[in-house]
């Protein structure tokens, strides 16, 4: 490719980002909010820069594996990050904090110097970054040259001036405009897209279509002599790198950038803990096997760092090394975009903005927020540029990236502290913060300017068989720590940075309708005043649109002379953060408010509120639920009640029903024979006589069944048991009926032992066999066999008696109700109906008493009617 | 002479019952249950059925029902008499066209007064 043709493919590509922004805002919207987990997924892939183009093919293929820990870091980290993001996310949501210099201040009372210091670390750790993409893009550009040994472009320069035009416009905006963030969005999504294509794709190519896949390069590379590039060469590094690159997922402006202020939703962040690792995997896939076939088949005089491009070039595609290059643009651009904003915000809040104010707030000349934020756009392009023309010229790329993540990863503690410790102080925190980047900075910024490159200074070497920037890492960090530990313990905080400690620490368990009450100032200001000094920053109709939206949801009415209440000015407190960050909006408000204290209000007793109504809530829930309960309970009992006061009543009405009958054929006979008188002949008066006899037997029988019945039902049975046998039993009740069985022409066989002991009631015994056996009398045609044997269920032993008779059988309708009370049969071809209907009911009840089981056995047609009953089996041995 | 039909299930209860209505001078036939019942209503007619509720087979009700619902026999009075004492049974009963209904135990004066009136009326 000549000159030419490269700055218009740079060119081409940077002005499709500008549409893909203006899509982003216009029509794009819908789709984004459509898809907005993915998009936010895809805004994470920022973390990919040109160190993971480039840089790690740079790294795998004089460092072997090292490189890795970068990616499993963040991998590693992502559910601990899913968990404080939400926490972040919802803080930032809830008090319109818009950068990483926002949290941290808020949550440490809104100081000023924090913030400068926060600030002036995040810029003097991300330049150098933004000073490498920059070299990227000019050296990947001059890669591609074909004729690279003559010619040279200045693609740095345009490039550099293109992002900041692209900058200017999208990455700065009034922050609490939603629809501004979208253009951000939609470009850095798109960007994800075209690094992960070309990364992933260009690999495949390159590795499948020249070195028949990834096995064969391995094999290739291990004759040569790479082995040492398949293992991890500093393991006592690794676990640095890896923690160092987690904190940095949370912390780089642009990780912050894409995370929080442009989040939508935070359900958004759930999706990310599968997308992320998925980028990460398909950046990564070729890294080494592009880096091993770079080394095998590139001169050594070709910089590893652009192996991938170079390896496309001399094996002779066509369009591949331009999109590998597009690849490697959309990474540097990304960050750059996103990491220049970021920064501008912090730049225009912390520094800035403040500078237009004397010290007690009164404004030195008025800034429009967008202003300083261009300025310091602008400011910050100047010094990457700067600092890529003038030091950076031989970094590799990755060292320069770690440098700069341990220098972020001071704020660590400061940022976790602020979220899970209370007792935090923001003099504490700034102490800590200065330790870290004092000796963060010595480390590698001295010897920078002493001329050495790479260096890092060797005083920090405590733990000797770590690697330099193993120490420097440790040590800061764990100094920063202490101090901020120390220093908290020993300092006191002010009512505002309690209350924010106890906001920032409880935010997950605050009603959000508090999240408007939060930090509140109690001086006096009018509606005039502050629409006065909101219009100082803010345009006319925005302002006017934003308040009065407000005005209205909250139903005030302003009246511009009188004094506006605690949440308007709680919200423009909030309006005012958004714009230049928590300190200077305290600043600039207090400077306004008559009698300046603040929050009268605390945070505590809200959550003591809190607290209190869920705990109220709780028991009012558990009492409602035992009520319930009970209700249901009694319920329930009274429908049992009524179950057997029916059943109750539908008993008696039997009873009195069956005594009814006898009682009217006595009634009847008695008075036919007395009114006959002499008039009767004898001999039907002996009938009659003798019916009224039979009657009464009948309505005796019943009425000791029903008392039987009754005590059964009731459990009032009482049982005398003695040792019986049972074949004993049956011979008498046998010897008692065989009278009646000859008379109906039955013949009754027994089969079984001489003994069979059980516990019993002789007495109930008795009666079941006798009714067993008139029963069987009654319904059989000739033939009534009697069984006993031993038998068990369940491992218990029993005594099983089975009486069956060659009659028809019980009919199928009255198996179901054969051992209900006064249940008789309807099947007429029954000899005769002399019974009291309890019969049957009466037997079950007393064999179940005795620890049995009467049931039907058996009925026509699977065999002859058989009634079966069991009784626990006793050893006459014992 | 006039006839009447007795159908009840309890042989000492029709054993009065056919004594009494034959003193009064009526023509008495019986049924055991309600299968002889309609076999008997099919060969005779009779001014009055004398009907048990609670029988083995079809119970008194079905009967009546049947009675009333046959043109052939409609004109015949219905008079339960059943030991079923609830509200709710005579109510039934009543509405299923029967002429009246007496509950066992019964007079035996009354029951015959009753029945006469009828027939004769």
């Amino acid at each position: 490719m000549n000159a030419i043709s490269v700055i218009a493919l740079t060119s081409c590509y940077l002005g499709l980002l500008f549409l893909v922004a203006r899509w982003g805002k216009g029509l794009g919207r819908l789709l984004i909010e459509k898809y907005s987990s993915y998009f936010y997924g895809l805004g994470l892939g920022v973390y990919a820069t040109a160190w993971t183009f480039y840089g790690s093919i740079g790294r795998a293929a004089t460092n072997g594996l090292d490189f890795l820990a970068i990616y499993i870091g963040p991998v590693l980290f992502l559910p601990v990050w899913w968990f404080v993001m939400k926490k972040v996310v919802r803080i930032s949501k809830a008090q319109h904090l818009n950068s990483l210099s926002d949290f941290i201040t808020a949550r440490y009372g809104k100081s000023w110097s924090l913030g400068l210091v926060v600030t002036l670390l995040v810029v003097m750790a991300i330049t150098p970054y933004l000073a490498l993409q920059i070299k990227a893009i000019s050296s990947s550009a001059n890669v591609l040259l074909s004729d690279a040994r003559t010619s040279y472009i200045d693609l740095d320069i345009v490039a550099t001036g293109l992002l900041l035009l692209f900058t200017l416009i999208y990455g700065v905006h009034f922050s609490f405009d939603a629809n501004q963030r979208n253009g951000l969005i939609a470009t850095i999504g798109f960007e994800s897209i075209v690094k992960v294509l070309a990364a992933f794709l260009g690999g495949w190519v390159i590795i499948q279509g020249d070195f028949e896949g990834g096995s064969q390069v391995f094999e290739r590379a291990e004759a040569a002599g790479m082995s040492e590039l398949f293992v991890i060469q500093n393991p006592n590094d690794w676990w640095l790198m890896m923690l160092v690159s987690g904190f940095a997922f949370f912390l780089l402006p642009r990780q912050f950038q894409m995370a929080v202020v442009s989040n939508r939703s935070e359900r958004d962040l759930r999706k990310a803990l599968w997308i992320v690792p998925l980028f990460l995997l398909l950046m990564n896939f070729w890294v080494v096997p592009i880096a091993l076939a770079g080394n095998l088949s590139l001169g050594g005089d070709t910089n590893p760092d652009y192996h991938f491009l170079s390896l496309a070039l001399a094996q002779g595609y066509q369009f591949l090394p331009g999109i590998i290059f597009l690849g490697g643009l959309a990474a540097c651009t990304s960050m750059i975009i996103v990491s220049a904003s970021a920064l501008s915000a912090m730049v225009s809040s912390n520094i800035l903005l403040p500078a237009t104010l004397k010290r007690d707030g009164t404004p030195r000349f008025d800034l429009n927020p967008i202003i300083t934020k261009r300025l310091a756009l602008v400011l910050i392009f100047a010094i990457a540029y700067f600092y890529y023309a003038f030091i950076v010229q031989q970094e590799s790329l990755v060292s320069i990236g770690m440098i700069s993540f341990i220098g972020i990863a001071q704020l660590a503690p400061g940022f976790l502290g602020a979220l899970f410790w209370r007792r935090g102080t923001s003099l504490g925190v700034l102490l800590g913060l200065l330790v870290g980047f004092g000796l963060w900075l010595t480390a590698f910024g001295v010897p920078q300017w002493l001329g050495e490159r790479s260096g890092e200074l060797a005083l920090f070497g405590v733990f000797e068989n770590w690697s330099p920037m193993a120490n420097i890492t440790f040590i800061s960090l764990a100094m920063n720590s202490l101090v901020m530990v120390g220093v908290s313990l020993m300092s006191t905080q002010h009512p505002l940075e309690k209350s924010q400690a106890e906001i920032f620490y409880n935010i997950m368990s605050i009603p959000s309708q508090h999240y408007d009450r939060s930090p509140v100032t109690s001086g006096k200001i009018t509606f005039e005043r502050l629409e006065k000094m909101l219009l100082r920053f803010l345009p006319d109709n925005m302002m006017h649109e934003t308040l009065y939206k407000r005005y209205t949801i909250d139903r005030i009415k302003p009246e511009p002379f009188k004094e506006a209440p605690a949440q308007v000015v709680s919200y423009a407190e909030r309006l005012l953060t958004q714009m230049m960050g928590p300190a200077t909006a305290r600043i600039v408000l207090n400077r306004e408010m008559e009698g300046d204290t603040i929050n009268t209000f605390d945070i505590q007793d809200i959550l003591e509120e809190t607290r209190e109504t869920k705990k109220l809530n709780r028991e009012l829930q558990e009492k409602s639920d035992a009520l319930a309960r009970l209700t249901k309970e009694l319920t329930t009992a009274n429908d049992q009640l009524k179950t057997i006061s029916t059943i109750k009543d539908d008993f008696l009405y039997s009873v009195t029903h069956e005594l009814r009958s006898p009682l009217t054929a006595i009634r009847a006979q008695i008075e036919i024979i007395r009114e006959e008188g002499d008039a009767m002949p004898a001999e039907v008066r002996a009938n009659f006589l003798d019916a009224t006899i039979e009657e009464s037997v009948r309505l005796t029988h019943l009425i000791s069944n029903v008392l039987d019945i009754e005590k059964f039902e009731s459990g009032n049975q009482q049982l005398s048991l003695k040792r019986l046998n049972l074949k004993e039993m049956i011979d008498r009740v046998l010897e008692t009926h065989w009278a009646l069985a000859l008379n109906e022409g039955v013949q009754i066989s027994y089969s079984g032992p001489e003994h069979a002991t059980v516990n019993g009631d002789s007495d109930r015994m008795q009666q079941v066999l006798v009714n067993l056996v008139s029963n069987a009398i009654k319904h059989a045609d000739h033939q009534i066999k009697i069984a006993l044997q031993e038998c068990s269920n369940k491992g218990k032993a029993l005594w099983c008696l089975e009486l069956s008779d060659d009659g028809a059988g019980v009919p199928e309708s009255d198996v179901p109700h054969l051992f209900e009370k006064f249940y008789q049969s309807r099947d007429q071809t029954v000899k005769k109906r002399l019974g009291t209907g309890l019969g049957l009911a009466i037997s079950h009840n007393i064999i179940k008493a005795h620890g049995g089981q009467l049931k039907l056995a058996k009925n026509p047609p699977e065999g002859p009617t058989t009634f079966s009953f069991t009784l626990p089996k006793i050893n006459t041995n014992e | 002479m006039n006839s009447i039909l007795i159908v009840d299930d309890e042989p000492n209860i029709v054993m009065s019952l056919e004594y009494l209505m034959r003193s009064n001078g009526l023509d008495v036939s019986i049924a055991r249950n309600g299968t002889e019942a309609i076999e008997q209503l099919e060969n005779k007619r009779f001014n009055l059925v004398l009907l048990d509720i609670t029988m083995p087979d079809v119970d008194g009700y079905e009967i009546c029902q049947l009675i009333k619902n046959t043109p052939d026999w409609a004109a015949t009075h219905v008079v339960f008499l059943s030991a079923k004492s609830k509200q709710s049974d005579i109510e039934k009963g009543m509405a299923l066209g029967a002429t009246d209904y007496i509950v066992k135990p019964f007079s035996t004066k009354e029951l015959s007064a009753r029945i006469l009136n009828l027939i004769t009326a």
